[in-house]
């Protein structure tokens, strides 16, 4: 194969990802639904759920008292989009998880921007969720770069001992997963029995379906990241080929996707929500602990060269 | 029609003695788990297409009864569930009492009961949405919309306290 070619091949792949993102997504939230009612022993809503609430709040009015909300539920669509378009063309792992951070940002905009207290105690929250888990996701990102010397996802996607060398980098997504998708014991800006969905409290109809998307966007894409971490592709092609083994291989990251799915719901459904100061501690005393020997470690062996 | 395959839903209780809040709870658990219809259980009016209201009203629940309303998003139902919500039921004729929800709140569907069945409950927001898709049908050929009967003449005083 010649490089036009691959370089064709590799752009048709990432349009049709790109456009395949938000059904992705929104197919996973629909599943994660579904796990989540099997496991409380109920029959759960139809896998296409968020589906059909997106097109109902899509005909609804709005109520917003600010016109600033809608613009900040537009910058939280667009940057989640932005975030997978960096990432389906295989394009930088720092840049896109800064692009996701930035999103949750717009979500606290918006809860700035709303008058009630649900909303501001909420968007503050979101800030102390962005801030709780941003670190962790750019010491993972470090990591990356001393195992590959560069951020490039095209080598990220390569390198199949990546996970040897970075096991933080599962926890750290599992964390990262918990927290962005709103679920316990992290849910604490949409707390819903608690604060009423916090940031979002004043947004509805087109507003609140611009939000749903991005989430579309932002599971499909931090689902997409957690399993760039198992990669098969120079394992399997020396004896397939190339196009066999990259089938293989998104076979192989739907199904990580799914168990990472799967342990997230889990601990969902098995934790209670923490208080909002046992985050920060969380993730400053247990999570970056261990992503900070995890790098001294793989800084031992590719810079240092002691093993 | 989507409305009716993911009807979210705030629950008010009036005035209440709780019993029909609990078959309301009761419905979102494993045994009758409306989450199959895409029935949600929201706690803000905002996200909310149907208000569930249990029990009769007075003057101060009255208010925020109206509020919550006022803060839905078009379309937007109404459901009343048991005795007391429909008319006042045995607290028809107390003092504070203004009467059922329907002095208040246009009214779409009326679910009876002492407390009311979660079948019947599920029922009534089934039914609630049939009315809401007819009224948006009619509103878009143009007719008049099939209204439910306006609040009558023992509304609730605006704004005030009594």
């Amino acid at each position: 194969m010649d490089i036009l070619s691959e370089v064709v091949l590799i752009s048709m792949m990432s349009v049709a990802l790109f456009v395949m993102a938000p059904f992705l997504g929104m197919l996973a939230m629909g599943i994660g639904r579904k796990m989540s009612a099997r496991m409380q022993n109920r029959v759960g809503p139809p896998v296409l759920q968020p589906w059909y609430d997106v097109q109902k709040l899509l005909m609804k009015s709005d109520t917003a008292s600010n016109s600033l909300l809608g613009t900040m539920a537009f910058a939280f669509f667009i940057f989640n989009a932005l975030a997978v378009v960096v990432l389906v063309t295989l394009g930088d792992l720092l840049i896109t998880l800064v692009l996701f951070g930035l999103a949750q940002l717009f979500i606290s905009l918006a809860g700035f921007a709303g008058s009630a207290p649900y909303s501001h105690v909420g968007a503050n929250r979101n800030l102390l969720q962005v801030l709780s888990v941003e670190p962790l996701l750019v010491m993972v990102a470090i990591g990356v770069l001393i195992v590959n010397g560069n951020y490039f996802i095209k080598d990220l996607a390569q390198n199949s001992s990546i996970i040897l060398y970075l096991p933080a980098a599962i926890l750290v997504m599992v964390f990262a997963l918990l927290v962005w998708m709103q679920k316990g014991p992290f849910d604490l800006s949409t707390a819903h029995q608690e604060i009423a969905y916090g940031p979002l409290v004043e947004l509805s109809g087109k507003n609140l379906a611009l939000v749903e998307m991005g989430h579309w966007f932002e599971t499909f894409g931090l689902l997409g990241i957690f399993s760039l971490f198992f990669n098969t592709i120079p394992l399997v092609s020396p004896v397939t080929g190339m196009v066999p083994a990259v089938v293989i291989d998104i076979v192989l990251k739907s199904v990580v996707a799914f168990f990472g799915l799967l342990v997230v719901i889990w601990i969902d459904n098995a934790t209670t929500r923490m208080a909002w100061y046992r985050l920060p501690k969380f993730s400053f005393y247990i999570m970056l602990p261990i992503v900070f020997i995890n790098i001294v470690v793989i800084t031992a062996k590719f810079q240092w060269g002691w093993f | 029609m989507t409305l009716v395959k993911s009807p979210w839903v705030v629950h008010f209780s009036g005035t209440s003695c709780n019993g029909c809040d609990i078959e309301v709870l009761a419905a979102l658990t494993p045994r009758y788990d409306v989450e199959r219809f895409g029935i949600l259980n929201k706690g803000n009016p905002r996200f909310a297409d149907v208000l569930l209201v249990t029990g009769a009203v007075n003057p101060r629940t009255a208010k925020s009864l109206r509020n919550l309303y006022d803060q839905m998003a078009d379309p937007k139902a109404v459901i009343v569930v048991g005795s007391c919500g429909s008319t006042g039921g045995v607290f028809h004729d107390c003092y504070n009492i203004l009467g059922g929800i329907d002095q208040v709140l246009p009214v779409d569907v009326y679910v009876p009961g002492c407390p009311a069945r979660p079948e019947a409950i599920i029922d009534g927001v089934v039914t609630a949405l049939g009315l809401v898709k007819a009224k948006l049908e009619a509103a878009a050929r143009g007719e008049a919309a099939p209204k439910p009967e306006a609040p009558a003449a023992k509304a609730a005083p605006e704004g005030g306290e009594a």
